[in-house]
């Protein structure tokens, strides 16, 4: 893992320093967008996001302010040339109430804990489900950065809903340097620190918004935002001019340099996070310093960055693009988690089923948990082709966390149950035969009563016989593993069957000591051969004859009993265990 | 050491919790199967939750690992487990029964009766390679004994032991001769169990009226196993006596190894028999008994690690992916 990082981080850093020798020689555009006017109509807030959006070149053609208000904005960019918007890259800053948290927004993103240019951060990278395909991605960035009496959330995302068709989530790394370049200059925003900020720092969070009016487009509104020179190529690389903080171009050698290898380190943790197991969220989270990881616990994140960007209206084609200087029409506003059900959102639909039961809840954060899982399925699974199995797996695990419902954890339950079924029809079989011969074991005798009162055949004759039978543990032994009966009894165990009362067959007296540690269980058991037996005279009366005959023998071949001590030791064993002679 | 110990809804809740891969087969699935199976509101319960919170197993929602780390990892292996290794250790009739699940390179030791399961922390294979077998399995002397027989024969070789001891002490510790009719009527009489091998499906256990007696009998002869000394007397062969000695000792232990793998139909199966100092490995395969006298308890661990080797290799056919979730 270290090598890996450094790997990364030395390719990172000579990559960055190429850029940031030709973006010297280039001017900044967009600086005339940025000196618009109409920038001015939002808050300083969506201006910041917009600018920095507008250097480092965010790849999309469109773009909505969600929120905007003093405690924070929410503007997202998407591309209008698809129907679903495939890619999306949301910026974001929010005051907190005093407490920063870097929860993932996905419950089983991989997450590694670290410093953002100084700042606590966290970068994560989530694998999702979008329509009917579990190849779509989230990534991102959030750092706490504490201007004045304030400490503000940013943050960075860039999607992209089909990896496959699309090609993957944007970094959104170089966005962010532009972001924080920006806030650096800015914040804390004017009139905020006036305010105590409410306990919000998740300003999209859906029905749990402060009543902030959603801008979306601020069509109707006469001064419209300046439009953004369009970039949809969808490279996931924004130009190196749009993504150089300031100071580089001003000449400071230190700065750059730094930058560059704090850039190249992250840069270098996001790569090893889209190419490695899940088992980052453990390693970041055991790298973390000085702000512990939270994903388990954090609440389920409906995001609307998951839901179907809604198509633009009839005669706006095309959307207010950031290149559209006429201004936008309105739009409808984004379903709200408080929709009807029909239109509720698989994630919300879940949300829902969640509150029906604690451990569907639980089932949407347990990014630890699921992590584990996979990771003990890579460690167990060594043959060749068990990436792609433990692939499936996974997938199947990350879409029920994103879908825990009583109707899918019932799918689970059938399915389990069906294969288990399918494998015990054999040993079913096996006890109809067996049946015939060992009717004389009260258990399996009960058990098969049971069965024919209740009419039963096959598989459920055998699952009620075993119930009667596992008292005796015996199910496994004669269904599932014979052959091990079979030698246990050929050995050593046939020696009771041979002499036990009434010619009983005694396969069932074997222990479950799977309980108890092994080392201490032999321990018992050489007690028992070196004497403890002798001293126990109740199983010498029921069970035990032969093994106390051959004591007995033993001790007269070594000389340690007469011959007629024997005799009278035997008549006593043999009274007590029959009532008679032998 | 820490033992986690599930009743089946608690079993059944964190196996849809987790969407654990539950392979048919695997020790999970066959201890799941061993009840039946609650409705999805019974086992998604509160009450479940509760009942794992207060063995520690479930730390709440706020905890940062909600659910014993080293509980899911034990789960997640007996839910793709491709090999079982069973042990039984005998004792004067005292019988523990242990399990293990493989899984490449790691184990899960089990124990299960109608209501739980036990389950111990993921362990590594090596391990299990070293603490198998009991330390106390000394060997003081060794004869190499090396032979294969029949299994019908060997059978006949143990009931004839067990009427060389009777006759000694009949005879108030005199002679320890039987008969010929006495060995065989005693076989027939006491073969039930062995009918329920066979009708189990053993691979090389005929039924006992198909047993060829005679020709056996003459076989342990041939090979001085048995020693005519009269025309129906029958007493142990000298070239015996080391197994005889050993099967018949007092403080005679068995240790039996069986290892499933779920791609095959045979299960590889091997004893232990420890007794008067010396250390017998009988190999158990379709129809017949290898005989192998151990001079070192090294020995014992070499077929061990064979046989965990086999277990490394163990995977099933084909995995069992568990449901999607329908959209």
């Amino acid at each position: 893992m270290g090598k890996k990082l450094r790997f990364a981080g030395w390719l990172m850093t000579g990559a960055l320093a190429i850029t940031l020798l030709t973006a010297a020689s280039r001017p900044l555009f967009l600086s005339e967008s940025l000196a618009n006017k109409e920038f001015q109509t939002l808050t300083p807030c969506a201006t910041l996001l917009l600018e920095a959006a507008n250097q480092a070149g965010v790849p999309g053609s469109s773009y909505r302010v969600l929120t905007d208000n003093s405690l924070g904005c929410v503007v997202y960019f998407y591309d209008e040339s698809y129907e679903d918007s495939p890619k999306r890259n949301t910026l974001k800053i929010s005051a907190t109430n005093g407490v920063c948290d870097l929860n993932p927004p996905w419950s089983d993103a991989e997450t590694i804990i670290t410093t953002f240019y100084g700042y606590d951060a966290l970068i994560y990278r989530a694998q999702l489900f979008y329509n009917g395909e579990n190849d779509a991605e989230s990534t991102g960035i959030k750092w706490c950065m504490p201007k004045g009496d304030i400490t503000y959330l940013l943050e960075v995302e860039t999607d992209s809903h089909s990896i496959s068709l699309y090609g993957s989530a944007a970094d959104p790394l170089p966005i962010a340097e532009v972001v924080l370049r920006l806030a650096e200059e800015r914040l804390p925003f004017e009139g905020v620190g006036d305010q105590a900020p409410p306990a919000v720092d998740q300003p999209d969070e859906g029905a749990q918004e402060p009543p902030a009016p959603i801008q979306e487009d601020e069509g109707a509104q006469p001064n419209q935002p300046q439009p953004i020179p369009p970039d949809t190529s969808d490279s996931s690389e924004p130009s190196s001019e749009s993504s150089l903080p300031p100071l580089v171009v001003g000449g400071s050698i230190a700065v750059p340099i730094a930058g560059a290898v704090a850039g190249a380190a992250l840069a270098g943790l996001m790569g090893l996070m889209a190419s490695t197991a899940s088992n980052l969220a453990q390693a970041g989270a055991s790298a973390a310093g000085s702000i512990p990881a939270s994903p388990a616990v954090s609440p389920p994140a409906p995001q609307a960055d998951l839901r179907p960007t809604e198509p633009p209206p009839a005669g706006l084609e095309g959307g207010p693009t950031l290149q559209d200087e006429s201004p936008p029409q309105p739009q409808p506003p984004p379903p709200q988690t408080a929709a009807p059900p029909e239109t509720l959102s698989r994630f919300e639909k879940a949300i829902v089923a969640g509150t029906q039961s604690p451990w569907f809840d639980l089932a949407k954060n347990l990014t630890g948990p699921a992590s584990t899982v996979v990771g003990s399925l890579s460690e167990f699974f060594t043959f060749s082709d068990s990436p792609q199995v433990v692939d499936s797996i996974r997938k199947a695990i990350q879409d029920w966390h994103f879908n825990p419902t009583p109707a899918n954890a019932e799918a689970y339950r059938q399915a389990v149950r069906s294969s288990i079924n399918i494998r015990l029809a054999r040993a079913a079989e096996r006890l109809d035969n067996v049946s015939k011969w060992i009717d004389v074991v009260d258990a399996v005798g009960t058990g098969l009563d049971k069965a024919q009162a209740r009419g039963y055949t096959g598989l459920d004759k055998f699952l009620t016989v075993g119930a009667e039978w596992g008292k005796k543990r015996l199910t496994w032994m004669l269904t599932k593993n014979p052959m091990v009966g079979l030698t246990d009894a050929a050995v050593g165990g046939a020696t009771e069957m041979l002499w036990g009362a009434e010619g009983r067959i005694d396969i069932g007296s074997a222990i479950d000591k799977g309980a108890e540690a092994w080392d201490k269980v032999t321990q018992e058991w050489s007690g028992y051969s070196e004497g403890v037996l002798a001293q126990d005279a109740d199983i010498q009366m029921k069970d035990q004859f032969l093994h106390g005959l051959r004591r007995i023998r033993s001790q007269v071949e070594q000389g340690t009993l007469t011959r007629q001590e024997g005799i009278e030791r035997i008549n006593r064993l043999r009274n007590r265990m029959f009532g008679g002679n032998p | 050491m820490t033992v986690y110990q599930l009743s089946h809804p608690e079993a059944w809740a964190l196996a849809t919790l987790l969407h654990l891969p539950l392979q048919p087969g695997s020790a999970l699935a066959d201890w799941l199967a061993s009840a039946p199976t609650p409705q999805v509101d019974e086992f998604l319960s509160e009450t479940t939750l509760k009942d794992l919170a207060a063995k520690g197993y479930y730390r709440g929602p706020k905890s940062a690992t909600p659910f014993d780390e080293s509980l899911i990892r034990a789960l997640t292996l007996v839910s793709v487990n491709a090999a079982l290794i069973t042990v039984l250790l005998r004792t004067n009739g005292r019988v523990a029964l242990v399990r293990f699940a493989q899984a490449g390179e790691s184990y899960v030791q089990l124990g299960m009766d109608e209501s739980g399961l036990a389950l111990h922390p993921v362990m590594p294979v090596h391990h299990l390679q070293q603490t198998l077998l009991p330390g106390w399995f000394t060997v003081g002397h060794t004869e190499d004994v090396q032979d294969t027989l029949p299994l019908e024969a060997f059978l006949l070789f143990t009931h004839a032991c067990n009427l060389a001891d009777w006759a000694f002490v009949r005879s108030d510790f005199y002679q320890r001769s039987f008969s010929v009719q006495e060995l065989i009527e005693n076989l027939r009489r006491s073969a039930a169990w062995w009918e329920v091998f066979k009708a189990a499906e053993v691979k090389g256990v005929p039924a006992v009226a198909e047993l060829p007696l005679e020709s056996t009998l003459n076989l342990l002869i041939e090979r001085d196993y048995l020693t005519r000394i009269a025309d129906d007397l029958l007493t142990i062969g000298n070239t015996a006596k080391p197994l005889a000695a050993t099967l018949t000792a007092p403080e005679s232990c068995t240790l039996t190894l069986s290892l499933q793998i779920w791609e095959e139909d045979e299960v590889v199966c091997g004893v232990f028999l420890h007794g008067d100092g010396r250390l017998f490995l009988l190999e158990f395969v379709p129809g017949q008994v290898n005989i192998q006298q151990l001079d070192s308890l090294e020995r014992a661990h070499s077929w061990v690690e064979r046989l965990l080797e086999r277990g490394r290799q163990a995977r099933y056919a084909e995995y069992a992916v568990p449901p999607a979730a329908p959209q």
